[in-house]
């Protein structure tokens, strides 16, 4: 625990979650995206929830507790592909290349 | 396109495998009474089955008292207690022969503190009230149904032995939010079903979101095949009680027979419901070779009797239970159970209802149920309409994308 | 990148000309991050500076464990009730070890036999078989080998186990039949718990001994030549709490809190071993028992998770009952009086409403309190005292709602010991009450260290205190909605299973010596000790 107690730990995470930010964002110029701010804060939104469920994972294993980072893994993994999912094609909504279609054919 | 009477005769075959195995674990099941009615008389010598109860002989043939035990519906299945009754009219001992609860909630009941309490109480005077001695909430069924068996036991002693009728209490019929909601989501479908058109995906998703927030997440309640099973077995649950499951199965059977349509998995089913919802996240628009449709079909088709089949052998309708519906509305199943809903919804980013159609028991009944009405009305020349609804119900190769009814 | 960026354009960004345009926003907001930042910088090294994790060897008593900020959730009342006209507890029988005591050295004289008894207690349970051999001195009753009655058994047993039959039923059982399984069981399975009794040995061979004078004696700091200094006068009683608590926390408490003790806790009668002559005569409750301040430290959590078997209570009850006695220490030294209650069975008063009147926590099912730092992990002990002091209030975290949903407890007590149901009301207050003879009777009978523990290990609050559950404790208590009590339950209840609870039990009552989790590598007898 003590990498993650000291400073240097997080300074790290930081300025990797800058070059993520700054990657999507090269990723969605070239694609002509545009990316208003509620857009990004889904983003940011989906990432808060992607990295709490590695983070769960990674506590319950560090635990002992094998059934709760299986379970948890996947329930909190399946929320975490589905809003994924949902939030690819939100971002992509509008460009046609893959939003519309195929919806509610119920 | 495979003539139905073939595959009817498939399924006539399962029949008769299924009923040989429900015979078969009946007569494996069949309780034990001797041994906990030598329990509550101990130095009986002779135990007589006579008029409906057991009559305990001890030394000398002296009749040391009697014994009955009636059944009572529990959660899991019909659950048996054995209630002894001395020659003074005093309660002797009782004891649970039988009960099929899950175990979380048989040890939530603490049915011995129960028994022990009731006992030595004169057979007219127990103080059934459950409630002041082990007040439970969260396993009433349970509960109640060991009140149930004590009483109907008691009762039936008290009529043969001392010929004196005990009244046993009316029983409220519960009808409440659940119930409402599913005779709702029915006529849904109903009215639904005449209307074409953007009014009709409009109600069906409707109704979908409806079932999925009461009968799933709030409720859990939907159509398991453990519930089918323990119908099957012949446990029918109290329907005073366990009103909710009679008018799912009911509505699914009717508007199977008299629509050609299952409008419980159209209208109804909260987990049918959960895969739409993430089907219309995800755009699902992975086609499947219609060979590879078909083989998970009828692999579908045999799971469902290999856990009809193990259920009915063992008598345990929870065993059949390989749904994980549990899991997605109440976090509670096995890890297995987690690994399939995990499959599932993942698959139904890309896949139209991969539970529907490739694992849910219900849609193995509704084509049974369809093949016989068609195959019925077929012998009958001459049919309306319901009969082209059925035949394209089941063609092989269902469309993915659009338009078709699932 | 942003070159490619025609000027002005993008969502928001106003036209070109009049107005703030994106790049010199981002500038701005640039230079504001960049403030931000360093003033953070400065903010975290003060409070480096001043972090008590880095007092090694004392990052407890620096505080460390004040993780959770509980000014927010006090209250006014605490959240059981005062329902009726209350009276304090009567220990003779009440306490379920002073009755035990009562019902051995009694059930002994009955019987004939002579020697140990009860584990920890004294006397020792009769042999298989009717005994009828000579009674013990003083016996008023000749031994019998017929059936054992209340009728048996002097006052205040007698009237007891009048009123609460089974209890006797229970008490016999454990003597007759649970200790001897024990014994036999512990022969033959009990090695793989070697090393865990020898470290719950180690952790209680270090102690204060019993209190040897009543209050008027025991409780008054004495001076050379037994004279009694004067009470220093004191600045101001909340300088004064602020000062007890910082102590108690130096002295190594994990948790401290006070509060004015409420008579209703305190016995109606004493036990044995607390320095009264006379335990059929009343409590006087001394005029100097103002104020209680609670003091606790938690058991060690590996083992914990490891009850009924590898668990122990003593690494907690040493602890408690060594600081207690140094903040004992402490305010007689000021001059006051000060009377210590400290487990496993040397209490005058019952603790857990205390420390829960004290703010520590609240009453939870299985009878205990359940603390938003350790959840139930935590054995109390109380000072009394008349030292004045400013007093905290009671805290309102959500247990009581979250106990009403949850169950684990319950479903998990091996004895059944701990209601499914509702709340009770016992003496005028409405709670929840276990059944503390069947608890008993659980804890005397498995194998390893002495005592269950389970509920403890299994509650959804006694978590280790990483981020993960210090936000779920969080987030629980401050939802009003009761949704994520909910669906903590269920998580808790499908992640975190237990063995079927019949498992806790000994082999001779159809158990399989199971423990909730797996003990710490270092408890593992086996990897250690040559069992062959």
């Amino acid at each position: 625990m003590r990498i993650f107690d000291s400073g240097l730990f997080w300074f790290v995470e930081g300025i990797l979650f800058v070059v993520v930010i700054l990657a999507a964002r090269a990723w969605a110029q070239d694609r002509g995206l545009p990316m208003p701010i509620w857009k990004w804060v889904l983003f940011l939104l989906w990432v808060a929830l992607a990295g709490f469920t590695i983070a769960f994972v990674g506590t319950s294993f560090g635990e002992g507790e094998p059934v709760a980072a299986t379970r948890g893994g996947l329930l909190f993994g399946l929320i975490s592909i589905i809003a994924g999912v949902g939030l690819w094609r939100v971002l992509l909504a509008g460009t046609g290349s893959g939003g519309e279609d195929a919806v509610s054919e119920v | 396109m495979k003539k139905p009477p073939a595959r009817l005769l498939r399924v006539l075959f399962a029949s008769v495998l299924l009923v040989g195995a429900l015979a078969y674990g009946r007569t494996r099941s069949a309780p034990d009474l001797i041994t906990p009615v030598e329990e509550i008389f101990p130095g009986s010598q002779r135990i007589e089955f006579q008029r409906g109860i057991h009559y305990v002989y001890g030394g000398a043939g002296a009749l040391m008292g009697w014994a009955g035990a009636e059944e009572a519906n529990g959660y899991g299945g019909p659950m048996l207690l054995v209630v002894g009754v001395d020659t003074l009219g005093q309660v002797a001992g009782v004891r649970v022969v039988q009960q099929r609860e899950t175990p979380v909630f048989w040890r939530m009941v603490r049915a011995p503190e129960y028994l022990r309490a009731i006992s030595g109480s004169r057979f007219d005077s127990i103080d059934y009230e459950y409630q002041s001695v082990v007040a439970v909430t969260g396993a009433t069924i349970s509960g109640d149904a060991i009140v149930e068996s004590v009483r109907s036991s008691v009762a039936r002693v008290a009529e043969v032995a001392f010929d004196v009728q005990l009244p046993l209490p009316p029983k409220p019929f519960e009808f409440g939010f659940l119930e409402l909601t599913i005779l709702v989501l029915f006529a849904v479908g109903i009215v639904g079903h005449r209307l074409r058109g953007p009014i009709r995906r409009r109600l069906r998703w409707a109704g979908q979101l409806v079932g999925l927030l009461v009968l799933g997440f709030w409720e859990n309640s939907p159509i398991t095949l453990a519930k089918i099973t323990a119908f099957l077995t012949g446990y029918l649950p109290d329907p005073r009680t366990g009103l909710a499951i009679y008018l799912l199965l009911g509505g699914f059977l009717l508007t199977s027979i008299f629509y050609g349509r299952n409008l419980y998995c159209l209208y109804a089913c909260p987990f049918g419901a959960a895969q739409r919802v993430v089907g219309a996240i995800g755009g699902f628009r992975l086609k499947l070779p219609p060979w590879v449709v078909r083989l998970m079909e009828g692999a579908r088709n045999v799971v469902v009797f290999a856990a009809l089949f193990m259920a009915f052998i063992t008598l345990q309708p929870a065993l059949a239970s390989y749904e994980p519906f549990a899991a997605l509305f109440a976090l509670h199943g096995t890890t297995l159970q987690w690994f399939l809903l995990f499959i599932v919804l993942t698959g139904s980013l890309l896949i139209q209802t991969p539970w529907c159609n490739f694992f849910c028991p219900m849609r193995t009944f509704e084509l049974v149920v369809l093949d016989t009405k068609r195959w019925w009305q077929g012998s009958r020349k001459g049919s309306p309409g319901p009969v082209k609804k059925a035949s394209k119900a089941w063609t092989g190769a269902r469309d993915q994308k659009g338009g078709s009814e699932q | 990148m942003s070159d490619s960026l025609p000027k002005g354009t993008g969502q928001g960004s106003g036209d070109g000309g009049a107005g703030v345009n994106r790049r010199d926003f981002l500038k701005l907001a640039g230079l504001a991050g960049a403030a931000a930042g360093g003033a953070g910088l400065g903010a975290f090294g003060y409070a480096a500076g001043q972090d008590p994790n880095s007092y090694l060897g004392w990052q407890n008593e620096e505080g460390a464990s004040l993780v959770f900020n509980k000014k927010r959730y006090e209250v006014d009342e605490p959240t059981y009730l005062k329902v009726g006209p209350t009276s304090r507890p009567d220990a003779r029988v009440e306490q379920i070890f002073e009755r035990r005591g009562r019902f051995m050295r009694e059930y002994m004289r009955l019987r004939g036999g002579g020697g140990r008894g009860f584990p920890g207690m004294g006397g020792q349970p009769p042999q298989q078989g009717q005994g009828s051999g000579a009674s013990a001195e003083g016996a008023q009753s000749t031994p019998s080998s017929g059936p054992v009655t209340p009728e048996s058994f002097s006052e205040p047993l007698r009237s007891y186990y009048r009123s609460n039959p089974q209890d006797l039923d229970l008490d016999i059982l454990n003597s007759d039949e649970l200790q001897p399984m024990n014994r036999a069981d512990s022969a033959e399975y009990g090695d793989e718990f070697i090393l865990a009794e020898a470290w719950s040995a180690a952790m209680g061979a270090v102690g204060p001994g019993p209190i040897s004078g009543p209050p008027e004696v025991n409780d008054f700091p004495r001076g050379r030549g037994g004279t009694m200094p004067e009470p220093m006068k004191l600045v101001d009683p909340a300088k004064t709490a602020e000062l007890i608590k910082a102590v108690s926390l130096q002295l190594g408490s994990t948790l401290v809190g006070i509060t004015e003790l409420n008579p209703d806790w305190v016995y109606g009668y004493p036990i044995r071993g607390r320095g009264f002559e006379n335990l059929e005569e009343p409590l006087e409750i001394p005029d100097w028992w103002t104020y209680a301040i609670v003091v606790g430290t938690p058991m060690s959590w590996d083992p914990m998770y490891a009850n009924p078997n590898y668990g122990t209570s003593n690494d907690a009850y040493s602890r408690s009952r060594i600081i207690a006695t140094r903040v004992e220490a402490f305010i007689k030294a000021l001059g006051y009086p000060a009377r210590t209650h400290v487990p496993g069975t040397s209490y005058d008063l019952m603790v857990p409403p205390i420390s829960i009147d004290a703010g520590l926590g609240e009453q939870g099912r299985n009878g205990i309190m359940i603390t938003p730092e350790v959840g139930c992990n935590i054995r109390p002990a109380v000072i009394t005292t008349n030292i004045p002091m400013a007093t905290d209030k009671p805290i309102d975290i959500g247990v009581d709602d979250f106990c009403l949903h949850c169950k684990v407890c319950a479903e998990q007590c091996p004895s059944g010991a701990i209601p499914m149901g509702d709340k009770v009301e016992v003496r005028g207050y409405r709670r929840w009450k276990i059944d503390t003879a069947k608890c008993q009777n659980f804890w005397t009978s498995n194998l390893g260290n002495m005592g269950c523990r389970i509920c403890v290990s299994v509650c959804p609050y006694t978590r280790k205190a990483n981020w993960l559950h210090k936000t779920a404790m969080k987030v629980s208590a401050n939802d009003p909605t009761g949704l994520t009590e909910r669906l903590l339950t269920s998580m808790q209840k499908s992640f975190y299973p237990g063995p079927d609870p019949q498992d806790y039990f000994m082999p001779s009552l159809g158990g399989k010596n199971a423990s909730y989790r797996e003990p710490p590598w270092w408890l593992r007898t086996e990897d250690f000790i040559d069992l062959d």
